[in-house]
């Protein structure tokens, strides 16, 4: 199961639960703890929900997922025209979302605003 | 769900409340604001929160959650309830408290038709959930959990997606008059001083929260414990330190608006 996974919806909210569904169902199979997994929900609410509160014309929302051993990577993305940085008072969708990951980023890949994430499995004691 | 009342004054709802308790209770209301008499007030009704909280068991809710739910509902119907009005105060506090329930029950999403498998599997995985934190002393993966109940692994998923259902509803915000009621003092040792000096862009929002809320921010952001550190620390299960989280982070996201509403 190491091949990438991508999903695209319409740039709408009512579709996130989609996003975090196929989240669950990949981190559960790389075996994240029940803990992991909903700090995991946190971030993809929190990642779709800065993303497409953004005006910037999205018509779609990606989700791309990089499985490894022992990690997720994931990629939220909209195909909305948006310059960046995030400043003032939206620090704190930043520190929401690398409390709840282990790095968290933001770029523009192929021109739409893209957060980026990854998480570790946290090894079993 | 359906909309037959539980709670049609059953016989027994009476019994709970010592007709003494009437007369006490009008003299506690003619004391109010005063923290004491509130106090006192709450207390003294809190049988009847439960007894109503228990109505509604079975119903793919755990008791305990049930039973918060009433009792914040209590607490609202004491600050809300005017004495000068010709109805007592069980029978205002009940239809309070009834009407809290059944809005849980709407906003966790049960009303929109999750099928009852679903709920039972999702009951049957929060407490496996806690089991299992108790027993390996760390959160399980989801292979555990299934194990653990004996399904399979997608169907822990959907329970958990289940549990998660009413995390899209927002949360209630309490009212003016909640924030310092009973409620928002109990567990005394309040982080929010740090909290609020950290977070300033929503240093409003987060004082309107009632302070439980406030705290598990602050112990999942500031102190980096885990959900189920929490769930510890507070006496609550993991699945609901983990629907408040998200309904709480969904608060702050829609009262704060996009990134860009600054340049924008």
């Amino acid at each position: 199961m190491q091949a990438d996974i991508s999903v695209t919806l319409p740039a709408k909210s009512e579709f996130i639960h989609v996003i975090r569904s196929v989240v669950a169902t990949i981190a559960a199979r790389l075996d994240f703890s029940v803990d992991d997994i909903n700090d995991l929900r946190l971030v993809v609410d929190e990642a779709c929900g800065q993303l497409l509160g953004l005006r910037g014309g999205a018509t779609v929302l990606t989700l791309k997922l990089i499985p490894g051993p022992g990690f997720l990577e994931l990629m939220v993305s909209t195909d909305g025209s948006y310059s960046w940085p995030p400043h003032g008072q939206n620090a704190l969708a930043w520190e929401i979302l690398s409390a709840l990951s282990d790095e968290s980023g933001f770029e523009h890949v192929d021109g739409g605003p893209t957060i980026k994430l990854a998480k570790r499995v946290r090894p079993v004691a | 769900m359906s909309d037959a009342a539980p709670v049609s004054q059953p016989p027994e709802r009476e019994a709970l409340i010592n007709p003494s308790n009437t007369e006490r209770a009008a003299e506690l209301f003619a004391r109010l604001p005063d923290p004491a008499a509130r106090d006192e007030l709450v207390l003294t009704f809190r049988p009847l929160a439960r007894y109503l909280a228990r109505r509604f068991s079975g119903r793919g809710e755990a008791v305990e959650d049930l039973e918060q739910v009433a009792s914040i509902a209590l607490i609202k119907a004491v600050d809300r309830f005017d004495p000068e009005r010709e109805v007592k105060f069980s029978t205002y506090a009940t239809v309070t408290i009834v009407g809290e329930l059944k809005r849980h029950f709407r906003d966790k999403g049960w009303a929109l038709g999750v099928p009852r498998r679903v709920k039972e599997i999702s009951l049957q995985v929060e407490r496996a959930v806690a089991e299992l934190n108790q027993a390996l002393g760390r959160s399980p993966t989801v292979k555990e959990i299934a194990s653990h109940t004996g399904t399979t692994e997608e169907e822990v998923i959907e329970g958990m997606e289940a549990m998660h259902a009413y995390s899209t509803a927002p949360l209630d915000p309490p009212n003016e008059s909640d924030r310092d009621s009973p409620a928002s003092r109990i567990g005394a040792e309040d982080d929010s001083l740090e909290i609020l000096e950290r977070w300033v862009s929503v240093k409003t929002v987060l004082e309107k929260l009632p302070s439980r809320e406030r705290r598990i921010l602050h112990l999942r952001f500031f102190k980096g414990m885990t959900q189920t550190q929490i769930a510890n620390e507070l006496g609550i299960s993991q699945m609901h330190v983990s629907r408040l989280l998200s309904a709480t982070l969904r608060l702050l996201r829609e009262r704060l608006g996009p990134m860009e509403s600054e340049s924008a």
